[in-house]
C-alpha cells in the first residue's frame, strides 16, 4: 500500500475552501446589506459637495479679504512691501497708474489650499494673454481658486470662486479653456459681485473746508484752479480771515470773492449739530461712515503716538510702504524735517489722513490726498513749505500760521477714481448657477 | 437507528437555528432598509431646500441696487428679493432670476416655493403655480415641515449723508431660516426620523432711502 508521507500533509487545500468560504459569506453579507453600503456612499457624495460648495465660499471671503487688505503682497500672498503691489492693484486694477478704475486680470486665478489647519495660498503674477493658475504645490487637500470678472461698472468687480475636494493639482476654475475637471471628487462654484465703497463719498468742493472760521495766516497760499469745483478755495461756516501775506489763486477770470464762500449755512449746519466733533455728523458728510466706522474699515491703518514729529515720520513711511493709503492718528499728527520721505502719497495715489487732535507739519514736506481734523482748534501748518494736493476739512474752526500751498487737487483726491474703500458684496449677486 | 435519530435532530436543531438567524436577519434588513429609504428621502429634500432657497434673492441687476444719481432719482429695487413664510401652512414661496438677460421682471419660472401638501413635500416651480411632488407617498408619509424665520434688520442709516430719522431709513435684512423635516414610513409606522437644517439666503434685502 503506497501510503503519503505524513509530513506531506500540511493543510493548504483546507486554507484555500476556508478561505473560499469566507469570501463566499462576506459578499452575501454585503449584498445583504447594501443598503448599508448605500447610506455610505451617500454620505460620502454629501460630504464631498459641501465640502466642496463650503470651500468655493472660502474664496469667496479670502478674495474679499484680500482686495480689502491695502499692503502689497509677494506671489505668496503674504506681506511683502517691496512688491510695491497689492492684491487689489494686481488683479483688478491692472492699468495703475495710468488709471485707478477696476480693469480686471481675467486669465490669472489666485486661490488657496487648506492643509490642515493652514491655508497656503498663491498669488501668480498677471502674465498678458495666457492662463496662469495658482501654483497650489501637489499635497492631497482641498482648495479653491477664484476668477475675477468684468461686470461693466469702473468700481465693480464679479470674483467667482472654485471650491474642490481634495486633490493633488490646483482646483481650476470653470471658466478657463484650459479647464479640466482635475483629481477632485467634487467641484462647486460660487459668484458674487463686489463693489467699490468709496472711502470718500463726494470730493469736498473747495481747497479748505472749515466748520466754523478759517483762519488762514502767515503767508499761506491757497489754490484752485478746478473748474469742476469752481475754483473754489475756502468754505467756511462762519468767518474767513487772512494774514498779510496770504494769497489766493483760483480760476483765472474770476473774481476772488466768488471763491470765497463765508457763512455757508449747510457747513455751519452740520457744525452745529456736531459740536464737540464727536458724533461725526461733519466727518459722515464726506467719508459717509461715522469714525469708528472708518477707524475699523479694514483699509484704515490706525497710528497712535503720533503727536511726537520725531517719530511719527518713520511710523508713517513704513506704513505707506506696506501699502496702506488711509490713516488713522488718534494722538494727533506731527511732520517735521526728521521725516524720511519728502511726499507722501502721489497726484494719483493720495493718501487720507483723519485725526481727532492736530494736524501739524513743519517743513519742505509734500503731501498728497485728504486731511480731515476732527477737533481742529489746533491746526498749525508751519515753517517750511509744507504743501497740501488735495483738500483740507476741519470740523471746527481752523488756523494757522505757515507758510507752504494748500492746492486743491481733483486727481489726488480721487472723486471719481478707485479711492482706497471697501469692495462690498452687491446684495443679490450671489448666485451658484449659471441663469 | 439511536445515532440515525441523534444525527436528524441535531441536524434539525442546526436548521430551525440557521433559519432563525436567517428570519431575523432579514427582518434586520429590511428595517434597515425602510429607515435608510427614510432616512435618504428627508436628507435629499432638506438639502434641496435648503440649497435652493439659499439663492432666493438673485438679480442678474443687482448693481443698479446700488447706485442712485442726482438727489431726487430712487435706487432700484430688487423685484427678486421677496422670501415669505408662512410657519402655519408649512410652506415657504420665493424666487430669484433666472434671465440671461436680466428683464428687472418677475417672471412665472422664476417663482419658487415648498410645501407640506397631504404628507408630501411639493416644491412650486413657477408662477402658475405648479406645484411637483418631491417626495415619493409610497416610501415616505411627511408628517411636519416647521419653517423658523430668523430675520436680522441691521440698521444702515449711518451711512446717509443727511441724518435719517423715523421710518423709511435704510436698512439691510439678514435671512434665515430653519427648517424642520419629520418624516414617517408608509410600510413601517415606528420608522421615523425627524431632520434639521438651516438655510441662510445668501442675497440680503436692502430698503429705504436716504433723505434728499
Amino acid at each position: 500500500m503506497n501510503q503519503r508521507p505524513f509530513h506531506r500533509q500540511l493543510g493548504a487545500a483546507a486554507l484555500v475552501v476556508t478561505m473560499l468560504l469566507l469570501f463566499g459569506s462576506s459578499i452575501v453579507v454585503f449584498y445583504l446589506n447594501r443598503s448599508l453600503v448605500f447610506e455610505q456612499k451617500t454620505s460620502a457624495n454629501q460630504l464631498r459637495a459641501t465640502s466642496a460648495f463650503e470651500m468655493a465660499e472660502a474664496g469667496i471671503e479670502w478674495a474679499t479679504g484680500m482686495l480689502n487688505a491695502p499692503y502689497d503682497i509677494a506671489t505668496n500672498c503674504s506681506l511683502l512691501a517691496t512688491t510695491n503691489t497689492s492684491f487689489r492693484r494686481k488683479y483688478i486694477q491692472i492699468s495703475f497708474p495710468a488709471s485707478t478704475n477696476v480693469a480686471v486680470a481675467a486669465t490669472t486665478f489666485p486661490g488657496c489650499k487648506l492643509v490642515g489647519a493652514t491655508l497656503t495660498c498663491s498669488c501668480p503674477n498677471v502674465v498678458g494673454g495666457s492662463e496662469t493658475v495658482a501654483g497650489l504645490g501637489t499635497t492631497v487637500a482641498p482648495s479653491f481658486t477664484v476668477a475675477l470678472q468684468d461686470v461693466g461698472d469702473t468700481q465693480a468687480v464679479r470674483v467667482t470662486s472654485t471650491g474642490c475636494t481634495a486633490q493633488a493639482g490646483a482646483c481650476k476654475p470653470l471658466t478657463t479653456t484650459a479647464a479640466t475637471t482635475g483629481a477632485s471628487d467634487a467641484t462647486a462654484t460660487v459668484s458674487v459681485i463686489l463693489k467699490l465703497r468709496p472711502i470718500l463719498r463726494a470730493a469736498p468742493s473747495s481747497a479748505l473746508t472749515c466748520g466754523t472760521s478759517c483762519a488762514v495766516g502767515g503767508s499761506y497760499n491757497i489754490i484752485n484752479r478746478d473748474v469742476a469745483s469752481n475754483g473754489y478755495l475756502v468754505d467756511a461756516g462762519t468767518t474767513i480771515t487772512q494774514g498779510n501775506g496770504t494769497s489766493y489763486e483760483t480760476i483765472p477770470g474770476q473774481p476772488l470773492a466768488n471763491a470765497l464762500i463765508a457763512s455757508d449755512a449747510t457747513l455751519s449746519a452740520l457744525a452745529l449739530a456736531d459740536p464737540t466733533c464727536s458724533n461725526s455728523t461733519m466727518f459722515k458728510a464726506y467719508f459717509g461712515s461715522t469714525v469708528a466706522e472708518y477707524i475699523a474699515s479694514p483699509a484704515t491703518k490706525s497710528i497712535p503716538g503720533c503727536n511726537v514729529a520725531s517719530t511719527c515720520g518713520g511710523l508713517v513711511n513704513t506704513a505707506y510702504n506696506d501699502g496702506w493709503r488711509s490713516f488713522y492718528f488718534p494722538d494727533g499728527f506731527a511732520l517735521n524735517s526728521s521725516a524720511p520721505f519728502s511726499a507722501l502719497g502721489s497726484s494719483n495715489d493720495g493718501v487720507t489722513i483723519v485725526s481727532p487732535n492736530g494736524v501739524n507739519i513743519n517743513g519742505n514736506i509734500s503731501l498728497y490726498g485728504l486731511i480731515f481734523s476732527n477737533d481742529a482748534n489746533v491746526n498749525d501748518l508751519g515753517t517750511g513749505t509744507a504743501n497740501i494736493y488735495g483738500a483740507m476739512v476741519t470740523c471746527n474752526a481752523y488756523q494757522n500760521n505757515g507758510n507752504g500751498t494748500l492746492s486743491y487737487d481733483p486727481n489726488a483726491l480721487g472723486g471719481t477714481g478707485l479711492r482706497p474703500g471697501v469692495m462690498a458684496r452687491v446684495p443679490g449677486s450671489w448666485r451658484d448657477f449659471t441663469p | 437507528m439511536v445515532e440515525l435519530m441523534v444525527g436528524v435532530a441535531l441536524g434539525l436543531f442546526i436548521v430551525a437555528g440557521a433559519v432563525t438567524v436567517f428570519v431575523t436577519h432579514l427582518r434586520n434588513s429590511r428595517a434597515l432598509l425602510v429607515e435608510a429609504r427614510v432616512n435618504q428621502d428627508l436628507r435629499a429634500t432638506a438639502d434641496l431646500i435648503s440649497r435652493d432657497l439659499r439663492r432666493a434673492g438673485y438679480w442678474g441687476n443687482s448693481l443698479a441696487g446700488t447706485v442712485a444719481v442726482g438727489p431726487t432719482s430712487a435706487t432700484a429695487v430688487n423685484p427678486y428679493r421677496t422670501v415669505t413664510p408662512n410657519a402655519g401652512a408649512s410652506k415657504i414661496e420665493y424666487q430669484f432670476s433666472r434671465d440671461v438677460a436680466e428683464d428687472d421682471t418677475l417672471g412665472s419660472n422664476e417663482q419658487f416655493g415648498f410645501q407640506l401638501n397631504s404628507g408630501i413635500v411639493q416644491m412650486k416651480t413657477d408662477g402658475a403655480p405648479t406645484w411637483q411632488p418631491l417626495t415619493d407617498p409610497n416610501v415616505l408619509t411627511v408628517t411636519a415641515l416647521t419653517i423658523v424665520p430668523t430675520e436680522t434688520v441691521l440698521d444702515i442709516r449711518e451711512s446717509c449723508a443727511r441724518t435719517c430719522t423715523g421710518v423709511g431709513c435704510p436698512t439691510l435684512t439678514v435671512r434665515q431660516y430653519l427648517l424642520t423635516l419629520t418624516g414617517q414610513s408608509t410600510t413601517d409606522a415606528n420608522v421615523s426620523r425627524t431632520l434639521q437644517t438651516r438655510a441662510r439666503v445668501r442675497n440680503d434685502i436692502l430698503a429705504g432711502t436716504c433723505p434728499v
